[in-house]
């Protein structure tokens, strides 16, 4: 039994590169950690607030349109945002626009 | 001569450090010069939410609202538990003082004129509250849960401080 579960895990790490993955985010003290992330294609970004006061973590494009949002986050809560484009995606928080921090998407090689 | 310039100087700024809070403050005095501090940030901004129609300001004022409402929830909640009532004291009612005269003053402003006080008083008001939390309040509280309490706020007070200064630039006052 442990050994299938062994082999299953090995078999895993091999093909890890191409899994897409979930990387986590802090909000803390007004700000993102990390406040810069690098992830690949398909992966996904969990933000948590551990502030007592209500964030967002929203990326807008130039005409202020929404590409991607949380939506209101208070105190513990957690959203999840799927990244499926490459490219960088700069955020802020729409409640405090001096919170801001990035995501990089690459390819999957 | 120099020398004696930066103690007399030194000297003036402690005095009047002094007479700001009126001798050390004890922990509930602290405790309530923070959350009427807190409050009256709350009636500035509802009354923005009132006058204002510049979208800066108004996104501005209702994030003043939401932050110090969390903030004043969390204070509330480390009273009850801590079972103590907080205490009225001189730099509390100067404070309410000042807010009630600058909200007269703001009352009979409209438009851009309102939005450029607002905005500039929101600013001021930050920096002098977020000195005497991180300067006074902080290092003399005795109470770790309530030291934590403000230390807390003021990450809050100072994000609102940067955000109260982009506001100002914005509107180009
Ligand atoms: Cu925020």
């Amino acid at each position: 039994m442990s050994a299938i579960l062994l082999s299953a895990s090995a078999s895993f790490a091999v093909f890890a590169g191409a899994e897409p993955n979930t990387h986590q985010i802090i909000i803390q003290g007004g700000e993102y950690i990390p406040a810069e992330l690098t992830i690949q294609v398909g992966d996904t970004v969990q933000w948590i607030n551990k502030d007592f006061i209500p964030h967002t973590a929203t990326a807008q494009d130039e005409a202020q349109q929404v590409l991607w949002d949380t939506g209101n986050l208070n105190k513990g809560d957690s959203a999840e945002v799927q990244f499926t484009e490459v490219g960088l995606s700069e955020y802020i928080c729409l409640y405090h626009p001096v919170m801001k921090a990035q995501i990089t998407v690459e390819a999957v090689l | 001569m120099k020398k004696f310039t930066v103690s007399a100087l030194a000297f003036a700024a402690a005095i009047s450090t002094t007479a700001a809070v009126a001798g050390p403050m004890n922990d509930l005095e602290i405790a309530h010069t923070a959350y009427t501090a807190g409050n009256l940030d709350i009636r500035y901004a509802h009354l923005a939410l009132a006058i204002s129609e510049d979208a800066t300001v108004r996104e501005f004022a209702q994030t003043m609202l939401r932050d110090h409402a969390a903030v004043n929830d969390e204070a509330v909640a480390l009273i009850t538990k801590l079972k103590v009532t907080p205490q009225d004291n001189d730099l509390s009612k100067a404070l309410v003082k000042g807010a009630a005269d600058k909200r007269a003053e703001l009352m009979g402003l409209s438009g851009k004129k309102f939005d450029c006080a607002y905005a500039q008083n929101e600013l001021g008001y930050h920096q002098v509250v977020n000195k005497t939390v991180a300067n006074e309040f902080i290092p003399n509280v005795t109470v770790a849960p309530l030291k934590e309490l403000l230390s807390n706020a003021l990450v809050t007070f100072k994000l609102h401080e940067g955000h109260a200064e982009n506001m100002v630039k914005k509107l180009s006052c």
